[in-house]
């Protein structure tokens, strides 16, 4: 069993790193130049290379894929010299990189070709300083220096050669001179907790991603807390009656149901609820972050689709189950000995029967998160659906890739789940 | 194979009434009878519309979201096209041609979803032939990389595939090949794992026959009813996702309509005209349900004996 649980770990660390690298290298390979969809068609080519400098997309591949996963602030360490550090900007809330210079965080500045040295203080706000014999000398002879700029990159700076560089403003593009000559845009990477920047929002993928988990997860629980005893009770009846009109309705009525798209079991219910009926908001409008909390009647369609589609799964898979389970040797000679049926169903069969479908729902679950892309577009739903497919429209890798490993993560976990549990329900099953 | 043409008895029945025995069998459930019917509807109407459609499937030749009238049976969508003509239209791109890149025009036959069954059949049926068949490494390690695909929620893996690659029918055939082939390959690898065990698996190899022989001539042939009545179940599947991607608006590309792309579009107008966006959604579903009908009365009524 111990042997059996270390195996699954192992295999589930092994798939989630194989799928890491598809994941990255599949986006690598098939999106084109993420930068004309953030500065637009009518940017310049100098505009473009510039600003995929400051990307740092002009890293080779596996570089950007080791940045991703593992964070590069290490290897930016070795170039300025300094540990580096984050700490909260109290204006954002979200976490600006640091140098730590014997204490005292740190950040640099080129003005006007002359390097200024940003002082961090307790409250937020930094001052700056003249820094003086900062320079250090290359063997070509110019002076260069590795420091934090103020929009969390690890730059390098040669003196009297300040690159011209495209700076995006909200206002647009502007040109800057005084630009660093080389960017290593600083993260701490997926293992540690930080997916990057979105590409499309301009804000950390983490702190989007966590909210939208969030409403997710209360969209999936709800339907899941509906769909399970709900689905196991109708497979039941249906698996105990099987072959007779009742169990027939069952069956033809779930696999209907399955067999029809979450978008048109969505629009249906959107036309009979929020459109003929006019009793439920036909979108999940979220006028605040709490919405779902503040107006539950948001999440009726939602949920109600979810249902729809996944009920009638897990109540085929309970039918097929059950149906194995009375046919079986030790039941038959429960009927034969004279025992009632309700108590031969209840006391007998039931506890074998829905081992099955507990598993494979724990297997259904990536299947579930599909049904939740297609439900929270529909809906116009924030939740972790939506974000991936509107990440994927736009080309975010960053934001893609972290949702991506997310549902991955999900999937995988509760399969593991689904493996232990299997083992512990059933004494027979040996793994080797 | 000529040792196997000896050893068959000799008054053998006929190739036509061997094609009849086994199709004879879809009769025998009605479950499949049904389904089957729904499945001919939409495949006579795609071939139908090769030849003839009402109207123009893309002229805007009438006045927009109107209900249905004698001239347009189920009524015109959102930019006056005729919706019974791209509902027709909209079969072909499905089971009949694919859509070669390029400005040609040049269509290959076979629908997108056919050819994406067909695809992750195929690459399922290597893969999993491989690893139930040699075991050991092979198994190992094409189950260790068929774990990770599996473990992709399918419409990410989609949705990942076409931002990458673009829009496009090949790219949904890619798509769907490779969201499938895992699933075949588990198949395929428990079938082969069965059946390896054989009498005449080993014949072949005392005979010294290659592995790849053995694979797809020994065993392949012995799998083939489970494994089709899987790929039926898989051409649902395959337009249930074309469906879904023509819906998220990332689907099979203009201009051939696109059952999923037009419910997109007329969901916009669904407080006007609210036909226009049941009747794909209709069309996709009866296909979807009838596939699905026809493939489960097949296997209930092909496993109904093995017990």
């Amino acid at each position: 069993m111990a042997r059996f649980i270390i195996r699954s770990i192992i295999s589930t660390i092994v798939t989630m790193f194989l799928v890491s690298a598809a994941l990255f290298f599949l986006i690598e390979v098939g999106s084109g130049d993420i930068t004309v969809k953030i500065l637009g068609v009518f940017s310049t080519p100098e505009q473009r290379a510039s600003y995929r400098a400051q990307l740092g997309l002009d890293a080779s591949a596996w570089q950007r894929y080791v940045d991703w996963l593992f964070g590069n602030d290490w290897r930016a360490e070795r170039k300025v010299g300094y540990p580096l550090v984050t700490a909260v900007n109290p204006q954002t809330g979200e976490a600006d990189w640091w140098a730590d210079v014997d204490g005292e965080l740190t950040r640099w500045q080129l003005d006007e070709g002359i390097l200024m040295t940003l002082i961090r203080h307790e409250d937020g706000s930094a001052t700056s300083h003249l820094s003086s014999g900062a320079w250090k000398t290359n063997t070509a002879g110019s002076e260069y220096f590795w420091g934090v700029d103020t929009k969390n990159n690890a730059v390098m700076w040669v003196r009297g050669e300040g690159a011209e560089v495209w700076a995006l403003t909200k206002a647009g593009l502007r040109k800057e001179g005084d630009g660093p000559k080389q960017y290593i845009p600083l993260r701490k990477g997926l293992l540690r907790g930080d997916p990057g920047i979105s590409l499309q929002y301009g804000r950390p993928v983490a702190v989007t991603l966590i909210a939208r988990i969030r409403n997710t997860l209360v969209l999936a629980g709800v339907a899941f807390a509906i769909i399970m005893p709900l689905a196991l009770f109708v497979g039941i009846l249906a698996g105990i009656n099987e072959g007779k009109p009742l169990d027939r309705i069952i069956s033809i009525t779930s696999l209907g149901f399955t067999a029809t798209p979450e978008f048109v079991t969505g629009i249906f219910l959107i036309l009979i609820f929020g459109i003929w009926l006019k009793v439920l908001p036909a979108v999940a409008i979220f006028t605040s972050a709490d919405a779902i909390f503040q107006d539950p009647k948001l999440l009726a369609l939602p949920v109600l689709t979810l249902t729809a589609v996944e009920l009638g799964y897990v109540a085929r898979m309970t039918r097929a189950s059950m149906v194995e389970v009375m046919d079986s040797a030790y039941i038959r000679t429960a009927i034969i000995k004279g025992m009632p049926k309700s108590r031969v169903v209840f006391r007998h069969a039931i506890r074998n029967a829905l081992m099955a479908p507990i598993t494979i729902i724990m297997l259904h679950v990536n299947w579930l998160i599909g049904g939740l892309v297609v439900v929270e577009v529909i809906f116009g739903y924030p939740g972790l659906g939506y974000y991936i497919y509107k990440s994927a429209i736009f080309g975010d890798f960053n934001a893609v890739e972290a949702a991506a490993m997310v549902t991955v993560a999900i999937a995988i976990i509760t399969r593991l789940l689904g493996d232990l549990a299997y083992t512990l329900l059933n004494p027979r099953i040996r793994y080797s | 194979m000529a040792v196997k043409t000896i050893l068959q008895p000799i008054s053998q029945p006929s190739r036509l009434q061997k094609m009849w025995q086994s199709t004879s069998i879809i009769f025998e459930s009605r479950v499949a009878t049904v389904g089957m019917a729904m499945v001919l509807f939409w495949v006579i109407l795609a071939f139908l519309s090769l030849f003839w459609t009402p109207y123009d499937p893309n002229a805007s030749d009438f006045l927009q979201n109107q209900g249905p009238s004698v001239q347009n049976w189920l009524g015109t969508d959102h930019l006056g096209r005729d919706i019974l003509s791209r509902l027709m239209q909209g079969t072909q791109v499905i089971l009949l041609k694919t859509r070669l890149p390029g400005d040609g025009g040049i269509s290959i036959p076979g629908g997108v979803a056919i050819w994406g069954v067909i695809g992750s059949l195929s690459l399922g049926a290597i893969l999993g032939l491989n690893a139930g068949y040699r075991g050991g490494w092979w198994d190992q390690v094409i189950m260790q990389v068929l774990d990770a695909l599996i473990a992709f929620p399918q419409i990410v893996l989609y949705l990942v595939v076409i931002a990458a690659l673009g829009q496009g029918d090949l790219v949904v055939i890619l798509a769907i090949t490779i969201t499938g082939a895992p699933g075949v390959a588990r198949l395929a690898r428990s079938l082969a794992m069965d059946i390896k065990t054989r009498d005449y698996i080993r014949a072949a190899e005392t005979r010294g026959e290659s592995v790849w022989y053995i694979m797809f001539w020994e065993i392949l042939p012995n799998a083939r009813g489970p494994l089709l009545v899987d790929g039926m179940l898989r051409v649902g599947y395959a337009i249930f996702a074309i469906g879904t991607l023509g819906f998220l608006g990332i689907g099979l590309p203009p201009p051939d309509p696109d059952w999923g792309n037009m419910v997109n579009e007329a969901r916009r107008n669904i407080f006007s005209n609210q036909l226009a966006v049941i009747w794909p959604a209709l069309a996709i579903s009866t296909l979807v349900i009838g596939l699905n009908l026809f493939a489960d009365g097949l296997r209930e009524e092909m496993t109904r004996y093995q017990k």
